[in-house]
């Protein structure tokens, strides 16, 4: 039996239909037995006590924020009807590079294997503040690095859709619980595309929000001025209830816009009508294959029915995207994973017999080679003689591509329509061992970020028998019709029932 | 561009992280792989780039959020120290005594280490 | 750190040389070679906060119990800057005559340390909050020489935090206590010549960091650090020569001493015909000595870059003003107003302005004491009060002195009710008992009987006695040694317990030792 939706679980609840604890209890044992045997997802690293995360704030621990929605208690089934509980019993998967007091957070990394975090992140706070239950901690490219959930230090997730198959990364896991049915919705972090390309290739909905729409504080850094907490649904409105819920300004975030969180919920049969959508011609070249091609285009045909007027712009500066990203955000982690150096906290090597030993033996037994690559290349970038020519020029590059967005918007275009990634789901060790090209998996999502707009990758149907996802890009902040334009795709395809 | 092993080298040691030979020689071939894709870079006019730019796109340009009134984002005094709400800052590490982090002894400095910065 | 990996030779010559005020100590006997020098100044701002994070620092408690998922740098958290840290580095650097930047970026400063627990430091590096201050430095005697020093700019940044070494057997000890505290850098021009101008500056700019109240200023616990970047080449050159970095000086006459040392070693280098090379030297107190630090393989590659966690910082040029309206005024311009407002000596307004709390007790005293004569309240404050404060090693406002209280005794001096003897008696007695003790200067001159006496008849019994007692001084007196006047003087007031009136005791004696 699949998870019921999250909206429908938590009217439930609320209602007093179900109690609290059930559909977590469900949850449990759905992730038990899609992740068991050989032929498990291995979708989650971790998983909760169905108890133990009853109690939203800890008795030992501070009220997170001055936000007074995360200071509530939210309860249990006594609260029903509370119509602020809106993820009320919903079982939830985190993804494993945001911090949790019950469970570790390992970010898949050896360096983090068994680590407690002393603190929550705000957007699990919030998720329990609203009801909503922390099911486990999945599989993830360790630290986020990754297109594939294959960089993973405990072993990689299998596609749900087809198990021989990756289920796209860095929050495979999270996609995965979701895909099998594990789950109605998932938290995922995004720095290049890790929440929208493993949607696609698992077949669900995933969202990157707008840079500084959600909190990042707990999120594990991977690239600071990239990454941004996402969510995965079965559906639109289950993807949407949850960004929902945890978005809107933290004062423990500096990056987090003083704006509220936006009525997503109330937006989303808004529709297209009398939008213009926009289909960049950088994004469907011609080596493109054909049946995503058929599919962008039944996609557009779908949009166009549904009263959206259709038009081919350009964004120019495309091609040079995933060369920006990967200078600018190797940079940036090669600096945020400094702070593992075996002193406060970690694996530290038992024959370091000096401080210089203790920092390489730790850094070099605790980081997977794609870390060690990608910090290596950052630190490169950044180094004295290289800084200008690399990280310098790549950050103008970045506003550039900004700056294309930019433009469309300004020629009246709603929303852009895109593949979301350029293949279906990939063997399992097809591009191990092949940086360049695993890079380029995240040809089509990168530039969301590096703009820091926010996207949202929808199932689009299939190519090759696996699942094909739309992407859909919206100017910064504007979620609610980005969802809504979503929620059009989807009925028209069949899903989001 | 090629790196070369010692280039390599230097960084892996800039970024505390050991390499055997082996393993820079297969760096350095992929990151001259990378960096080969990574030079197209290059050829991108970015005269008219924004510079300076600390904080995303959706900070700057028409569709900025608000800036706050002291035009700048301070600290809520409100906003109280987030404790370690489980346990103390040892546990979590490799080696801790009489509340002090331990790691193997560095050339001293008549003692302590002052100057910070 | 004047490049991104750290400059080999500095490249911008003073634009104005140094005046000669404070050059004439020779490091080089031939008088050939001169000193240069810049400093860069460390200052802990007295913040509640920390700049990053709400932990309350504090010096002295046990180690790690002031810190928090920020400082530790836990993996997930994120930096918020402390409004207060910004508007104390601003007052700073306006009291430096900086220009305050509008926009200033955090960068991470990137480098490995244990006390540093994120692998980088938070600095302000291309757009640090301020720039281009200028130093009038007084020296000399009487202060009245200067020479500028160019601050080149003041910028925030977070301090680490300590290691200790010598704690654990074959263990470096680290506490990140301090981790995360404001700091203000602030780097002079290379515009001083030797370690005596280096130690008036220092002074004189801890006193102006004093003034505005920024800091502590405690070098012992680390408050005020400094670092000294030192070269030599020949008098009169405009080139700057090869500068190595001196540091690990934990107290100003510790950096006098090692720029001494260092400029000594340097000179001596060169004349046997070597070079000096581009390194950071740690000052060995013990031993007098200086030693290198790094290795070459490990040299500096910050790899700065701005900090995506922080937004820049944006200070609005109303807020500017009001952090220059409210400046407190500043020592040099005090000491102008001392002499003109007090008609006091050059010398007694350099005292009194030396630091912000002994001026403030002087103008207090002055306030009260209304009809009072301003050059007699600095003698009182310059002469009984520091000797009191001295012996006594604490600061004047340390001393449980009501400015209230001094000048309602000078009123008794000046009203001839008690004598400057009997007075200096009270004041002690003032001291001695604390704030409250022993009540007004007029109860204790009643209560000890201290009350002036100008009284003819007592006056006469005590200089007959004197006398009578004394017929051989008498005698020599007579016969014309007049210096035994002292003498007379001395026993008629022991005889009165200091109370006589010294007037009159001088009119009365005159006349008993000159007659009958």
């Amino acid at each position: 039996m699949r998870a019921a939706s999250a909206l429908e679980t938590a009217r439930r609840v609320r209602a007093g239909e179900i109690p609290a604890d059930r559909p977590l209890e469900e949850a449990l044992a759905r992730a038990r037995e899609a992740d068991a045997g050989p032929r498990g997802i291995h979708a989650f690293l971790s998983l909760s006590d169905s108890g133990a995360n009853s109690h939203p704030e800890p008795a030992s621990g501070p009220p997170p924020n001055s936000d007074s929605r995360d200071a509530r208690e939210p309860g249990s089934a006594a609260d029903d009807g509370d119509p602020d509980l809106t993820l009320a019993g919903v079982p939830v998967a985190v993804k494993d590079n945001l911090c949790t007091l019950e469970l570790p957070t390992t970010c898949a990394s050896r360096f983090l294997e068994g680590y407690r975090s002393p603190y929550e992140a705000t957007v699990v706070r919030r998720l329990r503040a609203r009801g909503g239950r922390v099911v486990g901690k999945t599989n993830l490219d360790e630290f986020g690095m990754g297109s594939s959930t294959e960089n993973s230090a405990f072993g990689p997730t299998r596609n749900p859709r087809d198990p021989s198959r990756v289920p796209g990364g860095s929050s495979g896991g999270s996609a995965a619980a979701v895909a099998a049915g594990v789950v109605p919705c998932a938290l995922g972090s995004d720095t290049g595309g890790s929440v929208r390309q493993p949607a696609a290739l698992c077949g669900v909905v995933g969202v990157k929000p707008t840079y500084g729409r959600v909190s990042r504080y707990g999120l594990v850094a991977f690239a600071s001025s990239l990454d941004q907490v996402g969510t995965f649904g079965a559906s639109v409105a289950d993807a949407a209830l949850l960004l929902e819920a945890i978005s809107g300004h933290d004062p423990r975030d500096s990056t987090s816009a003083p704006l509220p969180a936006p009525d997503l919920m109330g937006h989303l049969d808004d529709g297209v009508a009398g939008k213009v959508v926009g289909i960049p011609v950088e994004y469907v070249p011609d080596s493109l294959d054909p049946e995503i091609r058929a599919r962008m285009d039944e996609a557009s045909r779908h949009l166009a029915e549904a009263g959206a007027e259709i038009r081919r712009v350009s964004l120019p500066h495309t091609r040079y995207a995933v060369p920006t990203y990967y200078v600018l955000a190797t940079a940036e982690a090669s600096s945020n994973l400094a702070r593992y150096d075996g002193v406060r906290f970690g694996v530290r090597s038992p024959e370091a017999r000096a401080t210089q030993e203790v920092y390489e033996a730790s850094r070099t037994r605790g980081f997977g080679p794609e870390v060690v690559r990608r910090i290596i290349l950052g630190t490169f970038g950044l180094s004295a003689g290289y800084h200008d020519q690399y990280y310098g020029r790549a950050q103008r590059v970045r506003a550039l591509i900004a700056r294309d967005f930019r433009r469309v918007w300004a020629d009246g275009v709603d929303v852009l329509l895109t593949p979301t990634s350029p293949t279906p789901a990939f063997p399992l060790g097809e591009r191990s061992d092949d940086p360049v090209s695993m890079y380029l998996s995240d040809i089509f999502t990168v530039t969301a970020n590096l703009a820091g707009i926010p996207a949202v990758s929808v199932p689009a149907g299939t190519t090759h028998g696996l699942p094909c996802g739309a992407q859909l890009l919206a100017p910064a902040w504007h979620e609610a019709p980005l969802l809504a334009a979503a929620r059009t795709l989807e009925q028209s395809l069949g899903g989001g029932a | 561009m090629s790196v070369g092993r010692d280039e390599v080298q230097r960084i892996a040691a800039l970024a505390r992280i050991r390499l055997d030979d082996d393993a820079a020689d297969r760096l350095d071939a992929e990151l001259t792989g990378i960096l080969a894709h990574v030079d197209t870079l290059m050829e991108v006019d970015v005269s008219e780039a924004e510079e300076g730019l600390v904080l995303p796109p959706p900070f700057h340009g028409p569709d900025a959020p608000p800036v706050p009134d002291s035009g700048s984002v301070f600290r809520q005094v409100e906003l109280e120290a987030d404790a370690l709400a489980s346990g103390a800052p040892g546990d979590r590490a490799p080696e801790w005594s009489e509340g002090f982090f331990l790691v193997p002894r560095l050339p001293a400095v008549d003692g302590t280490r002052e100057g910070g910065a | 750190m004047t490049g991104r990996a750290g400059g080999e030779k500095g490249t911008a010559a003073p634009a104005a040389a140094p005046s000669v005020a404070g050059v004439e100590w020779h490091p080089d006997p031939a008088g050939e070679m001169e000193a240069v020098i810049g400093l860069e100044i460390h200052v802990q701002l007295r913040t509640r906060e920390k700049l990053f994070c709400a932990d309350v620092p504090e010096f002295g408690v046990d180690p790690n119990t002031r810190v928090c998922p920020v400082c530790l740098g836990l993996p997930g958290a994120l930096p918020v800057l402390n409004r207060e840290a910004v508007e104390l580095a601003m007052r700073a650097a306006l009291g430096f005559g900086c220009t305050i930047h509008q926009r200033s970026v955090f960068e991470r400063k990137n480098y490995f340390y244990p006390d540093l627990p994120k692998g980088y430091q938070i600095s302000q590096f291309e757009e640090p909050l301020a720039t281009g201050g200028l130093l009038e430095v007084r020296m000399g005697e009487d202060g009245q020489e200067t020479f500028p020093v160019r601050i080149r700019r003041m910028h925030l940044e977070e301090d680490a935090g300590k290691s200790i070494h010598d704690r654990v057997p074959d263990r470096t000890a680290v506490d990140l206590n301090r981790t995360g505290t404001p700091l203000v850098e602030m780097v002079s021009e290379p515009d001083l010549r030797s370690p005596a101008q280096v130690r008036a500056y220092l002074d004189q700019v801890k006193r102006i960091l004093e003034y505005l109240d920024v800091s502590d200023c405690n070098m012992e616990e680390g408050s005020l650090r400094v670092d000294a970047n030192v070269s030599i080449r020949p008098r009169g050159s405009r080139e700057l020569g090869t500068k190595t970095e001196l540091k690990n000086l934990n107290s100003f006459s510790g950096v006098e001493r090692a720029l001494e040392v260092e400029i000594a070693r340097q000179v001596a280098l060169v004349r046997s015909g070597g070079q000096v090379t581009h390194e950071t030297l740690l000052w060995d107190e013990r031993r007098q000595t200086v030693r290198s630090m790094r290795s070459k393989e490990d040299s500096q590659d910050y790899r700065y870059f701005p900090d995506p966690d922080l937004p820049p910082v944006l200070v609005s040029p109303a807020w500017i003003q009001a952090a220059r309206d409210a400046l407190p005024e500043l020592p040099e311009a005090r000491r102008t107003r001392f002499v003109e407002a007090y008609s006091l000596p050059a010398y007694d307004a350099g005292v009194l302005t030396a630091r912000r709390p002994l001026a403030d007790f002087y103008e207090a005293v002055v306030r009260a004491h209304s009809d009072g004569d301003a050059k007699e309240v600095a003698n009182w404050v310059m002469g009984p009060v520091l000797a009191l404060a001295n012996t006594r090693s604490r600061e004047v406002e340390a001393l449980g002195l009501e400015p209230e209280g001094l000048a309602e005794l000078l009123a008794l001096v000046s009203e001839g009710r008690v004598n400057r003897r009997a007075a200096r008696t009270i004041l002690e007695r003032m001291v001695e008992s604390g704030a409250g003790g022993a009540g007004t200067p007029e109860a204790i001159m009643e209560a000890e009987g201290l009350a002036q006496v100008s009284d003819d008849g007592r006056i006469q019994e005590w200089v007959h006695e004197v006398v009578a007692a004394h017929p051989d001084e008498v005698a020599r007196f007579r016969s014309g040694e007049r210096r035994l006047q002292g003498f007379f003087m001395g026993e008629v007031m022991k005889r009165s317990r200091g109370k006589a009136d010294p007037g009159e005791v001088a009119r009365i004696l005159g006349a008993r030792l000159k007659g009958v």
